[in-house]
């Protein structure tokens, strides 16, 4: 979690307009849900077995609760990378570019809006990713 | 007044003391002028604080408060810049964990325009 707010603090100072609120957290909830969500379990197995199911997991929730007042998305972009790395992943740009990621996390954070159902959203995530994520060169 | 109320006032003034001391370099130099005694008076007070800082040993026998003004005046003699560093930092790039400092960097670094476009 702690994290996160750095990483929020890192990409409002290097991006951020006159809107940015640095580190300041909106809602601890949708926070710690986001952080905690790969990790949940359902009837006793993992409800995110997968690398990359629990990657689009935490990236969906991060989109969906919108735990800072601004930059989530940008903080969700800057995420994937530190979740992959922390795990010796990266992201692939051949697989997924910047115009693709950008539709996508615009897509995930506006489901609602859009009229799309989540399961899809969170299906496209996981599929993309499943093709994206590699792991770090040596 | 009760019993106690006394060393509690005298503890207070010490501390007083202390702060000032923790102030800047001059400030420094008065702290120890406190600590010993008001003796060394006007050629401390001229001095740097890196020159307070090497006398603090030998004044925080003779001050029993002053020896945590003098403790703390080394730090802010190394520390230089605009301010104490935070403690758990690395690198001074804002971030506790390097892996996710070189992870944001690597991600700026690829999708510079996805970060620059996606405005919330």
């Amino acid at each position: 979690m702690q994290d996160i707010v750095e990483l929020h603090r890192a990409v409002s100072a290097e991006f951020g307009g006159t809107q940015a609120h640095p580190g300041v957290v909106d809602s601890q909830f949708g926070l710690v849900n986001a952080v905690q969500r790969p990790q949940v379990t359902t009837l006793g197995r993992e409800a995110y077995p997968s690398f990359p199911e629990k990657v689009a997991a935490f990236l969906f929730a991060l989109l969906t609760y919108s735990p800072f007042r601004g930059g989530n998305r940008r903080v969700a972009l800057a995420a994937l990378f530190a979740f992959c790395e922390l795990n010796n992943r990266t992201i692939d740009s051949r697989m997924l570019d910047e115009k693709g990621a950008e539709t996508l996390f615009r897509r995930a954070a506006a489901y609602r809006e859009m009229g799309i159902p989540p399961e899809n959203v969170y299906k496209e995530i996981r599929e993309t990713l499943s093709r994206a994520i590699v792991p770090l060169p040596s | 007044m009760k019993h106690g109320d006394k060393a509690k006032a005298a503890k207070a003034k010490a501390s007083g003391k202390e702060k000032s001391a923790q102030t800047g370099p001059k400030a420094g130099a008065k702290g120890s002028k406190a600590g010993e005694s008001g003796k060394k008076a006007p050629a401390a007070a001229q001095k740097s604080s890196a020159k307070a800082a090497a006398q603090a040993p030998a004044e925080k026998d003779s001050a029993k408060g002053g020896g945590k003004a003098t403790a703390k005046a080394p730090a802010k003699a190394t520390s230089g810049g605009n301010g104490p560093a935070r403690p758990g930092v690395a690198g001074g790039s804002g971030f506790s964990n390097p892996v996710i400092g070189n992870a944001f960097k690597r991600a700026i670094k690829k999708f510079p325009n996805a970060f620059r476009k996606l405005t919330d």
